[in-house]
């Protein structure tokens, strides 16, 4: 049984504990005065001298001691903004996933008949090494943080977009993209003849294209051409991307990553074997580059509102 | 809803009072008080403040330079006594202020409101 006093002394030592040294003792010689305070008027009220039971109801009621210790403390600087710890949460995870998927595969495959061996060395090594990336991901955060708190970001009133208007298109650029594309298509297709005009006679057979890739795989490549060619042009006539042009590109976007990949894998495209070997890897960069460009697209139109979330809109 | 978190009305209900608190706490701090003597005066004007809530904020507005605060004894054993500062009685004299224009101009929407409502049941 503990008196009325002892309850409150023992549950100010339990907030002190928790306050900055330099306030501790005054702030904890005040609450325990109000704390009194309060039970006295309390047993006034109730018409009965203060007792434990009363005493702990008072002290319940104002606050578990961490949460009292917080009103107290001055407002640190935040670590991780509300608006970002969705993402951070992701992030974090998501490489340590990424980590996990990359080492985990070839550690099981190394020693088969041994899985469950590699997979403790595994784990001991990469699996709780991948952590370092949220580490690392926190102690970034806590210095911008600091950064944020020390160096508040600039007022509202100085706001200016961050980025120019990404719909807008720089036809200038477009006009050098368009005369590079153009060369680039002339070598591919006059391969042959370049290599037999301006090569060595020895080495004047080795961009021929094989006979077999031309039907198909000429057509489809062409066919690609075309249909990047037409959507580009109403882009560069209209002068900005609009929402059907920007799902056209992202669609032969797809179909481009497509093309490339059953290139790479498919069919042979020249009779000579380096040629081929040389052109399949290029393609291969090329692909990988394409998926590079896809996904960011897909992020970019994922970002943008849309006008789908306002279908069940009323009229008025 | 995770275990231990308010009701979405009660979380409403005390952002609001929690907006007029210090307006409040400020009002009873011309002269010199010290915390439950303070929450008394507060809610012998109709203003409960629980107490947990009342005195870390006297310590937080100290810390922003609104109050002053001084170790006194008087008729019992000592307390920190608080006022306010010519810093915090600016504050006072601002936030009243803008409490007389937000009264006015929610009383306004909510008279308006109410007659709106009237309107459309009359249209029925």
């Amino acid at each position: 049984m503990m008196t009325p006093d002892a309850v409150v002394e023992a549950y100010v030592s339990d907030v002190a504990r928790r306050l900055p040294r330099a306030k501790r003792n005054d702030v904890a010689l005040e609450l325990q005065a109000l704390l009194r305070d309060e039970l006295q008027g309390k047993a006034e009220m109730s018409g009965r001298a203060a007792d434990e039971a009363m005493a702990l109801e008072l002290v319940r009621a104002f606050g578990a001691p961490e949460e009292v210790a917080e009103r107290y403390r001055p407002a640190g600087f935040t670590i991780i903004p509300a608006t970002r710890s969705a993402r951070f949460a992701a992030v974090a995870l998501g490489g340590v996933v990424l980590q996990w998927l990359g080492t985990l595969p070839t550690a099981l495959l190394k020693e088969p008949g041994r899985e469950l061996v590699m997979l403790g060395a595994w784990w001991l090594t990469y699996g709780l090494g991948a952590l370092w990336w949220p580490g690392f991901m926190v102690t970034a955060a806590i210095a911008g943080g600091w950064v944020r708190h020390r160096w508040p970001p600039a007022p509202v009133s100085t706001w200016r977009p961050s980025s120019r208007d990404r719909d807008e298109i720089n036809r200038t650029t477009w006009v050098i993209s368009s005369i590079a594309a153009a060369f680039g298509i002339a070598a591919l297709v006059g391969a042959p003849w370049w290599a037999k005009n301006f090569l060595p006679p020895a080495a004047a057979g080795v961009f021929e294209y094989d006979a077999d890739f031309l039907p198909l795989g000429g057509a489809v490549v062409v066919a690609m051409w075309t249909l990047t060619a037409v959507s580009c042009a109403i882009v560069f006539f209209e002068g900005r991307w609009r929402a059907l042009t920007r799902q056209i590109d992202l669609a032969a976007t797809l179909l481009w990553f497509a093309v490339l990949t059953w290139l790479v894998v498919g069919p042979r495209i020249f009779v000579n074997d380096a040629a081929d070997e040389a052109a399949k890897f290029w393609m291969g960069v090329v692909a990988a580059m394409v998926a590079i460009d896809l996904a960011v697209k897909i992020y970019r139109q994922m970002q943008r509102p849309r006008a789908v979330a306002l279908a069940g809109i009323v009229k008025t | 809803m995770p275990p231990n978190t308010p009701p979405p009305d009660d979380k409403l209900e005390q952002e609001l009072r929690r907006g007029v608190i210090v307006l409040a706490a400020l009002s009873q701090l011309q002269g010199w008080q010290y915390g439950y003597s303070l929450r008394q005066s507060l809610a012998a004007r109709g203003m409960e403040i629980e107490e947990g809530t009342l005195y870390p904020l006297l310590r937080r507005l100290e810390g922003q330079s609104l109050l002053v605060s001084e170790w006194r004894i008087e008729d019992g054993p000592p307390r920190r006594y608080y006022k306010l500062s010519p810093a915090g009685r600016a504050l006072y004299g601002r936030l009243v202020g803008n409490w007389n224009a937000l009264v006015e101009t929610v009383g306004g929407l909510i008279a308006d409101d109410g007659a709106g409502s009237k309107r459309k049941k009359d249209s029925r």
